[in-house]
């Protein structure tokens, strides 16, 4: 594979995700990530929604007014929000009634609008698919890391199977509450940190 | 072409919103019959809970299918009231007919009109009536489903033993208040139960002995 397709899909995993590096999209994650399935729902729809909507305003960066490109970008992004969000009441009704706003909310995500801005715009189709695809996993991916801690410690389950519960332990309430979800990116961040020491400031 | 002139500009937009408008309008109404049916058999499932056959988390785990037979089953009698509680309409039980969310909130805005309401009740054949009720909460709208039942075991008749003897040697614990008339209890916090099919035992009513100082304190019904 050539390399800096590599880069584009790698980079947003870790060096450069988009939650833990480029602080963005801190909202959502706090809301949504109270259990592994919803999560994993959110997750989805994010990796859906930048990678189309970076590749049709790739597709259309030829075209676009200068004086209009961001409400074409919001336009384009409303869209596949609104697609995600008709097929989820239709084929999964339970699922999309305990996200209820936050698929809606998907529209105010920075990091949509941000990948659409920095790299769709100058770049070709399928690079901006891939780099689209590859920030909505990176944002999913800690998505999962904070839903897992919060759902493991604050309900005992995990995806609704009992797994410390069964075991007698009692639930820790705070890791419920959305600053704990805050406290665990801080944590994550801290990890990433240690690891990975050109990301620490100077 | 100039792609910053302010006609290009104009007809890009308006070409873009057209499309975008077209796409959605589709999608939602091919969409349309799944997202209904979902909701429909959402609502039953609600109601199903609250006339206790079982939590909602096990009707979560069951398809739409499955909700709308088990209601037609145990469905005795779906009708309309207006608000003096006569009735003047009637709900198709053989097509699982209901009244959703959205058309409680139309009933809602009958009330301001002053026109005549159609309110659903819901009557299954294991005695429990089902009331949806909707009204306006803190945020926005509140809407829930009230059950209301016969009690499972009658007071002791009492026609030859004086009350306060009664009291002194047995009270009868029941699941809701005991204040309310024999005739009908309301309670609207539904036990956990199995499936019809798992043929589960109905829950023994509690007999405790109380003293005479306790007979006269407040019922705390066991959940």
């Amino acid at each position: 594979m050539d390399a800096k397709l590599k880069e584009t899909i790698l980079n947003p995993i870790f060096k450069g995700n988009p939650i833990t590096v480029l602080v963005l999209g801190i909202c959502s994650s706090l809301a949504v990530t109270v259990e592994m399935k919803g999560a994993c729902v959110m997750a989805l729809s994010v990796i859906l929604v930048t990678g189309l909507s970076s590749l049709v305003c790739s597709l259309l960066r030829k075209t676009i007014p200068n004086r209009v490109r961001i409400i074409i970008q919001l336009v384009v992004v409303a869209l596949m929000v609104i697609l995600v969000d008709q097929f989820l009441k239709a084929y999964a009704y339970g699922i999309d009634k305990q996200l209820s706003v936050y698929i809606g909310l998907i529209i105010t995500n920075c990091i949509v609008m941000g990948r659409i801005e920095a790299f769709a715009l100058s770049n070709k189709p399928l690079p901006s698919l891939l780099d689209g695809l590859a920030n909505g996993a990176g944002y999913g991916l800690i998505l999962i890391v904070v839903a897992f801690f919060r759902e493991l410690l604050g309900s005992g389950t995990l995806f609704g199977l009992p797994v410390l519960s069964a075991l007698g332990y009692t639930n820790n309430g705070l890791v419920i509450l959305p600053p704990m979800a805050l406290i665990i990116l801080g944590c994550i961040v801290w990890i990433q940190r240690a690891i990975q020491k050109d990301l620490q400031e100077k | 072409m100039n792609t910053n002139s302010n006609l290009y500009t104009v007809i890009y937009t308006s070409v873009v919103c057209v499309l975008v408008a077209a796409i959605l309008a589709f999608v939602s109404q091919a969409l349309a019959p799944r997202q209904e049916a979902n909701e429909k058999a959402e609502t039953i499932s609600q109601i199903l809970t609250a006339a206790r056959f079982a939590d909602k988390s096990e009707w979560d785990s069951k398809g739409n299918d499955a909700i709308l037979s088990f209601y037609k089953e145990n469905v005795e009698k779906a009708w309309l009231v207006n608000a003096q509680g006569e009735e003047n309409g009637t709900l198709d039980i053989s097509k699982a007919e209901i009244v959703t969310v959205a058309g409680l909130k139309k009933q809602n805005y009958a009330i301001k009109d002053g026109s005549e309401l159609s309110l659903p009740v819901y009557r299954f054949k294991n005695g429990i009536t089902v009331v949806p009720i909707y009204g306006a909460g803190l945020w926005g709208p509140v809407w829930g489903y009230i059950k209301t039942s016969r009690p499972s075991r009658a007071p002791i008749s009492t026609t030859k033993a004086r009350p306060r003897a009664w009291a002194e040697r047995s009270r009868t614990i029941l699941p809701s208040a005991p204040s309310l008339p024999a005739t009908s209890r309301i309670s609207t916090a539904p036990t956990a139960r199995s499936l019809p099919s798992s043929k589960a035992a109905p829950p023994k009513i509690k007999r405790e002995k109380m003293s005479r100082t306790t007979r006269l304190t407040p019922s705390l019904a066991p959940r």
